[in-house]
């Protein structure tokens, strides 16, 4: 304290210059009005500029909150146009035969994910409080995610494509062939699509979707583009499928309730008990 | 030589109390002046005369630094009353007075500033006085001006005031040399 106050004695010159001159400046802002409307311009320029880089870097830890809000958003427009039968006008997206809402999406966030493993399994925020039930299809976006396989209270658990007990049955868009699609373990880019016979034309670039054959998945859900063809001699074709959805950067998962679902399967399995 | 004789004329000098009174005496007179004669004097409709400083540069030497800057504080802020311009010619009369000590170190001759002598043209010679004058007015008219306008967008036209400002201000501060401020 003592050093401090004989510090401002020692440079009483400079801080009185200061002190005055702060005092003249109060003066000049206060009653000089086109002095204080430059200062205040002036200032307002720097402010604003530095609220405007710093609202910019701050929007960044909304931006969560804000994917969620838009999630859901998303997700409630896609049952607005469900609800309105107006799908079919919108190319790649799910045609409903039925002129009411056949399909639901619930907005979800994934919690954990893997993709390094050969069973990898992804967790999600909404559970059977939120209406969630096994066997509903998990897409995002971009395209096919996986299936619910369990759910709990709050949370659910999903198969991924990229999981080697998973299987769908997903088509080529151009021609209706469908096939089989499974993941080899390796790349989580790629997964090979089965069981189209080697007469159909498949060339690299096609758009493959889901078929919607099973209750799960509705139909034209986008699964990816084919890669490569190889053909080893078989009757069906080995073709290498790159998946759309970036299975390392899932964030938000939309979950599908089939309205349907209970009506199909048990029309099927009177059909298979017969 | 001619130290000596001025040192001589040392003798006759007014004493202590009469340097306070002379000095307070001068510092109403100027600020009159300057509040009363001159700034109705608008050269070309921009220039305008700041003899009033003549104050701070006329202090003795031996003025505490805390004293002259609380001076050129008072002086400025007077001026700026009657001028209708609060803060102005305060914050520059400051800047000048902090400049001063600088200046004087600068400009100070090899024996150093004698004691019993004033920073005028009596005691130093007219050479020494407009370095030291033409220096610390510009720097109170930059300051001022700079104030005034408040923005750089102007600059040249800013300098251009500043310039003119200082050489008629300094042309009046010398010629008082010869005529009010002999000794």
């Amino acid at each position: 304290m003592r050093n401090l106050l004989y510090f401002f004695l020692r440079n009483n010159f400079v801080f009185l210059f200061i002190l005055l001159e702060g005092l003249s400046f109060l003066l000049i802002f206060q009653y000089n009005a086109f002095q204080r409307s430059a200062f205040i311009g002036q200032t307002r320029n720097i402010t604003s500029a530095l609220q405007d880089n710093f609202s910019g870097l701050r929007s960044y830890f909304h931006l969560r909150i804000e994917n969620e809000v838009l999630s859901i958003q998303n997700a409630q427009l896609r049952n607005e146009l469900v609800a309105r039968g107006s799908f079919e006008k919108i190319p790649g997206m799910v045609v409903d035969s039925v002129s009411q809402t056949a399909y639901h999406y619930i907005p979800s966030r994934v919690i954990t994910s893997s993709i390094n493993k050969q069973y990898n399994y992804l967790t999600v925020n909404k559970g059977s409080n939120h209406g969630i039930y096994p066997d509903m299809a998990a897409i995002t976006e971009t395209g096919v995610v996986g299936i619910v396989v369990a759910v709990s209270d709050n949370y659910s658990t999903i198969i991924p494509v990229l999981n080697r007990n998973f299987r769908l049955s997903a088509r080529l868009k151009k021609n209706l062939f469908f096939g089989i699609v499974e993941w080899e373990g390796r790349s989580p880019e790629y997964v090979s699509l089965r069981e189209i016979p080697v007469h159909v034309d498949v060339q690299p670039g096609d758009t493959v979707v889901t078929s919607g054959f099973s209750a799960v998945f509705p139909e034209g859900i986008l699964v990816g583009t084919i890669e490569s063809i190889e053909d080893s001699g078989g009757n069906f074709h080995e073709i290498k499928v790159k998946l759309s959805t970036d299975y390392r950067k899932l964030y938000h998962v939309n979950l599908i309730r089939f309205a349907h679902k209970a009506e199909i399967e048990e029309l099927e399995n009177r059909t298979r008990n017969d | 030589m001619r130290i000596k004789r001025r040192l001589r004329n040392l003798k006759t000098a007014p004493g202590m109390i009469n340097i306070y009174i002379r000095n307070i005496l001068s510092f109403f007179t100027v600020v009159l002046l300057q509040v009363l004669l001159l700034d109705n004097i608008q050269l070309g409709g921009y220039l305008n005369p700041y003899f009033y400083v003549i104050f701070i540069l006329l202090l003795p030497f031996e003025t505490p630094k805390w004293l002259l800057i609380i001076l050129a504080f008072m002086l400025g802020l007077s001026v700026d009353l009657f001028n209708g311009t609060p803060g102005m010619h305060a914050s520059a009369s400051v800047f000048m007075a902090f400049m001063r000590p600088f200046t004087l170190k600068n400009f100070s001759p090899r024996e150093g500033y004698e004691s019993g002598t004033f920073p005028r043209v009596y005691y130093y010679g007219i050479r020494w006085f407009a370095k030291y004058t033409i220096i610390m007015i510009l720097s109170h008219q930059l300051f001022l001006f700079l104030v005034e306008s408040f923005h750089f967008s102007d600059i040249l036209f800013t300098l251009a005031r500043v310039i003119l400002s200082t050489v008629l201000t300094s042309l009046l501060i010398l010629i008082s040399q010869f005529f009010i401020y002999r000794k």
